[in-house]
């Protein structure tokens, strides 16, 4: 395939290959979580059960659950405490970690810990009283942060409370609860991984953990609406021009040829209160994208019609330079489709005699051999849609061609001199910068918090 | 407010971060950039959110058709909703309540704010058409009792009253303290406020994303508004027209 002028078609060719890829990953995933490729890189193990391996097994009793631990004989001094970590240190990559301990039993002196440790800790003393821990104590109700002495810090706990503690990657601070009720809030000055950490002292102690397997007394929920919401009034103090997401929708409009919808969208934005004036701000790129909008709208209904012969016509009489070249990757694009939308109306001889004649050639060229054997095995299934290459019956399939077809009419227009220009529109170079900024924003953070998804806000 | 404003926000929140920390080459950047995977289908639902959120109904009925996104709202129900929207913007409250309730009569009996705020446009209205009997009885009968009714908001409540009432003390209201709320910008407040709580009601899943977005209207909305209304002060002739009226 011509390479130099053929960034476009390639570009596309890529994205057919990544949905292809997640399709056979979807497929072959076992567990029943289904994610998409975007939160795979966010993937995280957490804390499911409590750590029997490196608890002080002398001192506590961790129950086969795995989410209680007992302390049944007396202690006696300040190195025999029963701790226990989880078995995963607490996930980075997210807003807000948090667990909970219900204290079954407070036992004789009711000395219940519950907060974060390093992995280093030593296990026979209190969270909180070792250097690099924290934790919340229920016989004196204060902080332990790395000293032997407490900080006043909440209300103490005992049998029947629900108590909880988090880390809040936002504000970087940890906080507790207590039924349900946030008790106070302390600074994360700690890096590293944290584990959560529950301790028993005293005769007769019972405490069970809940890791997320059960609902929460607090209103985890609630609480990261609102810290969302914290840093949504930061953002409400700089002003954005009104005009700017006028602009942006105009353009995404103009870039990706939505040409009926970019009329009635002009009309009803000239009679807004207050009205909008728009393209005065942003003269330049105006005429480059409303280059051969109607065209570009008819050969996108076209194609997301399935009407690919059609397609090929007026590419023929409007454009011949993009389908000049039989090997090209837009060339490429358009005989696969047209092969899936065979196959989607059951036609499968024609589509057969179809591929002989039009794959042959493609064939040859290794570059494509995956996306070539993806299309073939269409013909294998009876009922395709539900096998591993039922992604190409999707509308997507028929977008990422419409959209191939988009940009090469758009890079025909003499006036461009970089085709890459016309690769994405406006709002997607933004959301690219936007999501890049917060990764890179994150990982100076050392990788702590929530990244921008897009698939997330909606 | 649509999803594309809180986009642009955290997009504007970055760039005003200031210096950064870290060197990255332009290749490493766009590397990072080409990495990161945006979804033809999102980006479509993030357009189709805006339009149905600032009430484009045809364009959104077309988005539909030229795209194949279905919007996350029943379509019907923007015109409604755009129809309270405009009645508040134009200064015609009473039918802008009328309409809400006809539309849904839990949502002013549910949104004691919201209500309050709509009975002080009225109040605005009257004294802005000279009527100051009128406003006065409105006033005393309509909107006092309400500040006593809720004890949570009651002291906003009456601050607000005050002021609202006190408009009616000066001579030159355009240069009074409390001037601002004769200004459209009290209007738009006041109507995105009631599309905020339509659309609310009648969906159930984002309300806490949407009523996040929308608290950031009122502040953003204003600062637009302001620089807008500087423009056009420093335009007019005179200074005693009040520019709300020309524009319904």
């Amino acid at each position: 395939m011509a390479q130099e002028n053929d960034v476009i078609g390639l570009h596309f060719l890529e994205l057919w290959r990544s949905n292809s890829k997640a399709a056979a990953a979807a497929a072959t995933a076992t567990t029943s979580t289904s994610s998409s490729s975007k939160e795979d890189a966010e993937f995280e193990e957490e804390p499911t059960e409590l750590d029997t391996f490196n608890s002080s097994g002398m001192f506590s009793v961790v129950l086969s659950d795995k989410l209680s631990v007992q302390y049944p004989t007396v202690n006696l001094h300040g190195h025999d405490v029963g701790v226990v970590q989880a078995n995963k240190p607490a996930p980075l990559k997210r807003l807000v970690y948090y667990f909970e301990i219900f204290v079954k039993n407070a036992g004789a002196k009711g000395q219940i810990a519950i907060g974060f440790t390093a992995s280093g800790f030593k296990m026979r003393r209190q969270p909180g009283w070792e250097a690099n821990s924290f934790g919340y104590h229920g016989d004196d109700g204060l902080l332990y942060r790395g000293h032997g002495k407490g900080e006043t810090f909440g209300p103490t706990y005992t049998t029947g409370d629900s108590v909880g503690g988090g880390i809040n990657y936002s504000a970087q601070e940890f906080f507790f609860t207590k039924n349900g009720k946030v008790v106070g809030t302390v600074a994360k000055d700690v890096k590293g991984p944290l584990f959560p950490t529950v301790a028993v002292h005293s005769q007769n102690e019972e405490v069970t953990v809940n890791f997320g397997k059960d609902p929460f007394v607090f209103d985890l929920k609630a609480f990261e609406a609102e810290e969302r919401r914290k840093q949504q009034m930061t953002i409400d103090k700089i002003s954005i021009s009104q005009n700017a997401s006028y602009e942006i929708i105009r353009s995404y409009l103009q870039y990706y040829g939505y040409e009926e919808t970019l009329k009635q969208f002009d009309m009803a934005s000239r009679s807004t209160v207050p009205p909008i004036a728009l393209g005065q701000e942003n003269g330049s790129s105006d005429t480059e994208i409303t280059y051969a909008m109607n065209h570009r709208k008819t050969l996108r209904q076209l194609i997301r019609s399935g009407e690919i012969d059609d397609a090929f016509d007026k590419l023929r009489i409007w454009y011949p330079q993009i389908v000049q070249d039989n090997k090209s990757a837009m060339c490429f694009l358009l005989h696969c489709q047209k092969f899936i939308e065979l196959v989607r109306i059951g036609k499968l001889e024609e589509a057969v005699v179809f591929g002989r004649t039009e794959f042959e050639k493609f064939y040859r060229l290794t570059e494509v051999h995956d996306l070539v054997k993806d299309c073939a095995a269409l013909l294998a299934y009876e009922q395709p849609l539900k096998s591993s290459v039922g992604y190409l019956l999707e509308d997507s399939q028929r977008e990422i061609v419409a959209d191939a077809v988009n940009s090469m009419i758009l890079s025909t227009n003499p006036n461009i001199t970089d085709a890459r220009v016309c690769l994405h529109s406006c709002l997607e170079r933004l959301l690219r910068q936007l999501t890049a900024c917060f990764l890179e924003k994150r990982s100076l953070n050392g990788d702590q918090g929530e990244a921008f998804y897009l698939g997330r806000l909606l | 407010m649509s999803l594309l404003w809180f986009v642009l926000g955290q997009l504007a929140e970055i760039e005003s971060m200031g210096s950064s920390k870290k060197i990255i080459t332009k290749e490493e950047w766009e590397k990072k950039l080409n990495d990161v995977k945006i979804r033809k289908e999102d980006m479509n639902k993030l357009v189709m959110n805006f339009l149905v959120t600032e009430g484009y109904v045809d364009a959104a009925e077309k988005f539909r058709k030229e795209s194949g996104t279905e919007p996350d709202i029943d379509l019907a129900t923007i015109t409604d909703r755009m129809a309270v929207k405009k009645a508040v913007q134009c200064g015609n409250v009473e039918d802008a309540i009328e309409k809400v309730n006809d539309l849904n009569p839990e949502i002013l009996d549910t949104n004691p704010q919201l209500f309050f705020h709509l009975q002080q446009q009225r109040l605005i209205e009257l004294i802005r058409n000279g009527k100051v009997a009128e406003a006065l009885e409105f006033a005393q009968e309509e909107l006092a009792p309400r500040g006593e009714e809720n004890d949570i908001l009651q002291q906003s409540f009456l601050e607000e009253l005050e002021r609202t009432v006190s408009l009616l003390a000066f001579e030159d209201v355009n240069n009074c303290p409390v001037a601002e709320l004769l200004d459209i910008s009290q209007r738009l407040k006041t109507a995105s406020e009631v599309n905020a709580a339509i659309l609310t009601s009648q969906s159930h899943e984002k309300e806490i994303l949407l009523r996040m977005l929308v608290d950031t209207y009122y502040i953003v909305c204003r600062y637009a508004l302001e620089v807008q209304h500087i423009l056009e002060c420093s335009l007019m002739m005179t200074g005693k027209q009040i520019p709300s009226s020309q524009v319904c």
